[in-house]
C-alpha cells in the first residue's frame, strides 16, 4: 500500500514532465527559426478532493489518464487512511474438540473410606464437546514498541459450569462461560536492536515443542514446556547474542491479596503473606543445519515458596439437607494459619528440538528437568483440632521425604509422510515421566488433561491431517498413568501420617480419545 | 546519628533499597533526558531521508496536520524565536518539492504560500526508502537545420536541408525468456539459499513485504517480468522454492511468539 501511494505521485510527476517536454519541443519539421517561446503550462488536473473543471472542447486522450489517476488516488487515500487508523492487527483460531474419557482412580469428590484412603472409582465420559476461540492482537505503534495479546474463549457445548477455584495460571485453560479473557497481554520494548524489555502476561502457554502437536511451524510461547505451560505475569529482559542465540531473564511476583476485603477497602494490603518471587533465565540457540535445530537451557529459583490458601475437604462436613453443591455446602475447610514460607525450590532444564532432519520429514525432541526442593518444617494449618484448633497439615512437596531431588523427562517425535505435500498426514508420539515429588507449572490442554503435570508416565499418539493451509484435523489417544498425587503441597506425614505423605501413591489412570478440527484465520 | 543507629537491620535494608531505587530513577531520568536532547540536535540524515520520501507530498497522516500547525520559518533568526518550532522528539525540516509545470499543490497536502512545506516528523517514524525516480525528460530531437548565412547564401541557391546525422541506434537486446510462473511446491530450505545466491545480487528481498496471498500472486503472474525477465537465470523449480520461502516468512505467516523476539 505504501508503495502504491509513493508510485502515484511519481507517476503524476512523470506525466507532467513528459507532457511539458513534448510541448517545449514544438512540432517536428518546423523550418523557420522561430524565437524560443515558453510554452504555457498544461492545465494539469489537481488531484485533490475537488474534481478538476472539465476542459472545453474535444476530450484529449490524456484526459482519460488523468481521470483514472485521480480516481486511483482517491481510492488509495481511502485505503491509506483506513490502514493508518487500523492500529491493531487481528488474527484468530477456532477449534472444536470431541473427546471421550475413561477414568480409574480416586473418587473426584474426595470421598474416603473407613481406613482414610481414597475410594477408587471407575468413571467414563463418552462424549465431551468443547470449543475454543482465540483472537490474537498485535500493535506496533513505533518501530521499537510492540503490544501482543490473545483473547480466548473456551467452553463446553451447552454448559457454562466452571471450576469453583480457578487458578490464575489457567484462566483460559479450563472451560468456562462464553466470555473472553486475556490469555496473554504484554508489551515489548526493543530498547536497542539487541536488548528488549517485556512486561505483562507473557506467552507461556503451548511453548516448544508443542508446535509439533499443534501443527504449527513456529513456537507459540517464550519458554519450553519443560519449564512452564500456563499463564503467568512476568517481567522479562531479552538480550540477543547474534543471530542464533539469546539470553532471557525473568522475574515473577505472585501476590496474595486479602480474601476478606468484601468492599474493596483494603486493596493495597496483602493477607499477611509476602509475594512469591521467582527468578529465572534461559538461553536459546537456533541453528538451521540439516533441519531446524532449537535448544534451550533454563533455570529458575523460588527463594521463598509461599503458602496458598488451599481449601481441603472437611473431615466433618456440615449438614447439607438440600444437597447444595460444593463449595457452598460447608464441605470445605480453609486455612486458619499460614506460615511465611514453606521452603525454597530450584529447577534446571533443557530442551532440544530438531525438525525436518536432513529433509526427511522427521521431527524429534527431548527435554528434561531436575528440581531441588528444600522444604522447611512448616505447614499450612487448618481448624482440625477437637475444638477447632489450628493443626498444620499441608507442606511443600517432599517435606516428609529423604530425597528432595525431582526429575522430569519429555520426549517425542513426529513424522510427516512423504506424500501429499502441503496436506501430508503427520504421525506423532510423545512420552513424559515425572518423579514422585515433581513440581509442575503446567496446566490442562484443550483436551482437558494435563499429562505434563503428571507424577508417573504419560503416552500419547496422534495423527494430524491437514485439509488446507488454514484447516487441520487431529485424532489423538493418550494414556496417563498416575502413580502419585500431584500439587505443590500435600499432607505431610510428619503432621498427619494417615494421608500417606505429601505425594501419596495412587492407583489412577486415564484413557482419552480426542478428535479436533482447528482453523486459523 | 543516634536515631540512625537505632534502626533495625530490616529498616536499614529497606532504606538502602529506597535510596538505590531513587538513585536509579534519577539516573534513568537523566539518561532519558539526554536521549531526548540528543534527538533535538539537527539530524541531516533524517531530514534528507524525509525529503527523499517526500512525506508531505505523500500525504502522510502526520505531515499536513503538523505542517499547518507550525509555520515554516523564513530564516534562522526567525526560527530561533519561534516557540512552536521545535517540540520534544520531533524535527522540523523544510522540504523542497521538485517543481513541475502546472502543479498547483503537492498531492494530498494543504495549499501553502510557497513550495517549501514544513514537514514535521518523529525520528522514530523515519524509514529509509529509495528516492522517487526523477521524471524522465525526453531529449528533443534536432528538427531544424541551421540556415546558411554569409556570401554563399547569396550566390548559390539554398541547398536542400540535409537530414541531421543520427547516432546509430543500439541494436535491440535479444528478448529474454520470461520468468517462470509458479504457484506452489518448492522447498523452503532451498529457497532460503536461493534468496541469498540468486536474488541478493541485484536487490534485497524481505518476505514480510507482502502477505502470503500477495506473494502467491506475484509469482503466479510473473510479475518480476515488469522489472527483468529471469527465464534464462532461474528455473521453475528454483522459483517455486523461493516462493515457498517467502510464503513461509510472509507478513501474515506464523512467527515466533516469544517475548522480546522479532
Amino acid at each position: 500500500m505504501r508503495m502504491t501511494c509513493r508510485f502515484v505521485p511519481v507517476l503524476a510527476l512523470a506525466l507532467g514532465s513528459r507532457t511539458a517536454s513534448a510541448q517545449a519541443a514544438g512540432p517536428a519539421g518546423a523550418t523557420p527559426p522561430a524565437p524560443p517561446t515558453v510554452p504555457a503550462p498544461l492545465p494539469l488536473p489537481s488531484y485533490d478532493e475537488q474534481p478538476a473543471a472539465q476542459p472545453q472542447g474535444p476530450r484529449k486522450p490524456e484526459d482519460d489518464v488523468h481521470e483514472r489517476l485521480r480516481q486511483m488516488e482517491r481510492r488509495v487515500d481511502e485505503v491509506e487512511k483506513a490502514s493508518a487508523l487500523q492500529r491493531i492487527q487481528w488474527g484468530g483460531e477456532y477449534r472444536t474438540i470431541i473427546s471421550a474419557y475413561k477414568y480409574h482412580g480416586p473418587s473426584p469428590d474426595g470421598a474416603r473410606g473407613p481406613d482414610g484412603r481414597p475410594i477408587i472409582v471407575d468413571r467414563s465420559n463418552p462424549e465431551q464437546w468443547l470449543h475454543r476461540v482465540r483472537l490474537n492482537l498485535r500493535a506496533e505503534p513505533l518501530d521499537n514498541l510492540r503490544f501482543t495479546a490473545r483473547l480466548t474463549m473456551f467452553k463446553r457445548f451447552g454448559s457454562n459450569t466452571a471450576t469453583p477455584f480457578p487458578q490464575d495460571s489457567s484462566e483460559t485453560r479450563i472451560p468456562r462461560d462464553n466470555g473472553v479473557r486475556f490469555e496473554r497481554a504484554w508489551l515489548d520494548w526493543f530498547v536497542t536492536p539487541w536488548l528488549a524489555l517485556s512486561v505483562g502476561r507473557i506467552s507461556y502457554t503451548d511453548g516448544p515443542p508443542s508446535e509439533l502437536r499443534e501443527n504449527r511451524k513456529q513456537p507459540d510461547a517464550t519458554w519450553g514446556q519443560q519449564m512452564v505451560d500456563g499463564e503467568y505475569d512476568t517481567a522479562d529482559v531479552t538480550v540477543r547474542l547474534g543471530e542464533h542465540a539469546l539470553v532471557r531473564g525473568f522475574y515473577a511476583s505472585w501476590a496474595f491479596p486479602r480474601q476478606d476485603d468484601l468492599f474493596s477497602n483494603f486493596l493495597f494490603l496483602n493477607n499477611g503473606t509476602d509475594n512469591l518471587r521467582i527468578i529465572g533465565t534461559n538461553v536459546d540457540f537456533k541453528v538451521e543445519a540439516a533441519g531446524k535445530l532449537f535448544a534451550q537451557l533454563g533455570a529458575y529459583h523460588v527463594p521463598e515458596f509461599r503458602p496458598f490458601s488451599v481449601p481441603i475437604p472437611s473431615p466433618r462436613p456440615a449438614a447439607n439437607p438440600t444437597n447444595v453443591p460444593a463449595p457452598f455446602n460447608g464441605g470445605y475447610l480453609f486455612p486458619s494459619a499460614l506460615p511465611s514460607s514453606l521452603g525454597s525450590y530450584t529447577n534446571l532444564s533443557f530442551l532440544l528440538t530438531w525438525k525436518d532432519i536432513a529433509a526427511s520429514g522427521l521431527d524429534v525432541f527431548a527435554s528434561g528437568a531436575v528440581g531441588f526442593l528444600n522444604p522447611n518444617d512448616k505447614g499450612i494449618s487448618y481448624p482440625l483440632g477437637p475444638n477447632g484448633e489450628a493443626v498444620p497439615l499441608l507442606a511443600l512437596s517432599s517435606a516428609d521425604a529423604d530425597d528432595h531431588t525431582t526429575f522430569f523427562a519429555f520426549a517425542g517425535m513426529r513424522y510427516t509422510l512423504p506424500f501429499g505435500e502441503a496436506v501430508a498426514p503427520k504421525l506423532g508420539f510423545e512420552f513424559n515421566h515425572g518423579s514422585r515429588y515433581m513440581i509442575s507449572f503446567s496446566s490442562p490442554t484443550s483436551d482437558l488433561t494435563n499429562k505434563l503435570g503428571n507424577r508417573g508416565e504419560a503416552y500419547e499418539g496422534y495423527i494430524i491431517q491437514p485439509i488446507n493451509e488454514r484447516l487441520f484435523m487431529r485424532f489423538s489417544y493418550s494414556y496417563i498413568d498416575t502413580r502419585y498425587s500431584g500439587g505443590f503441597f500435600g499432607p505431610s506425614a510428619k503432621f498427619v501420617p494417615a494421608f500417606g505423605g505429601t505425594a501419596p501413591a495412587v492407583d489412577q489412570h486415564l484413557h482419552t480419545l480426542s478428535l479436533l478440527l482447528n482453523a486459523t484465520f | 546519628m543516634g536515631s540512625l543507629l537505632s534502626l533495625s537491620p530490616r529498616q536499614i535494608v529497606i532504606s538502602s533499597v529506597v535510596v538505590v531505587l531513587l538513585g536509579s530513577q534519577v539516573a534513568l531520568f537523566v539518561w532519558l533526558r539526554g536521549r531526548a536532547t540528543s534527538r533535538l540536535e539537527p539530524a541531516p540524515s533524517a531530514i534528507a531521508t524525509s525529503s527523499a520520501l517526500g512525506k508531505t507530498a505523500l500525504g502522510g497522516p502526520h505531515g499536513p496536520e503538523v505542517a499547518s500547525a507550525t509555520a515554516p520559518p523564513t530564516s534562522s533568526s526567525e526560527a530561533s524565536h519561534n516557540p512552536l518550532e521545535v517540540q520534544p522528539s520531533v524535527h522540523t525540516a523544510a522540504v523542497a518539492l521538485p517543481a513541475r509545470p502546472g502543479a498547483a499543490a503537492p498531492i494530498g497536502a494543504r495549499p501553502t504560500s510557497a513550495t517549501h512545506v514544513a514537514d514535521t516528523v518523529s525520528p522514530q517514524r523515519v524509514s529509509v526508502a529509495p528516492a522517487p525516480p526523477a521524471p524522465s525528460v525526453p531529449t528533443p530531437e534536432p528538427t531544424v537545420a541551421s540556415a546558411p548565412t554569409g556570401a554563399a547564401s547569396s550566390v548559390a541557391p539554398p541547398a536542400a536541408a540535409q537530414p541531421p546525422a543520427r547516432a546509430p541506434e543500439p541494436a535491440p537486446a535479444p528478448a529474454r525468456p520470461p520468468t517462470p510462473r509458479v504457484s506452489g511446491g518448492g522447498d523452503v530450505g532451498a529457497g532460503r539459499g536461493l534468496i541469498g545466491s540468486r536474488c541478493a545480487g541485484c536487490h534485497g528481498v524481505s518476505p514480510t513485504r507482502y502477505s502470503r496471498t500477495q506473494w502467491q500472486a506475484f509469482f503466479a503472474s510473473g510479475r518480476h517480468d515488469r522489472y527483468e525477465p529471469l527465464g534464462d537465470r532461474v528455473s521453475a523449480g528454483e522459483m517455486a522454492s523461493i516462493l515457498a520461502y517467502v510464503r513461509e516468512n510472509a507478513a501474515d505467516a506464523e512467527h515466533d511468539q516469544g517475548a522480546g523476539v522479532r
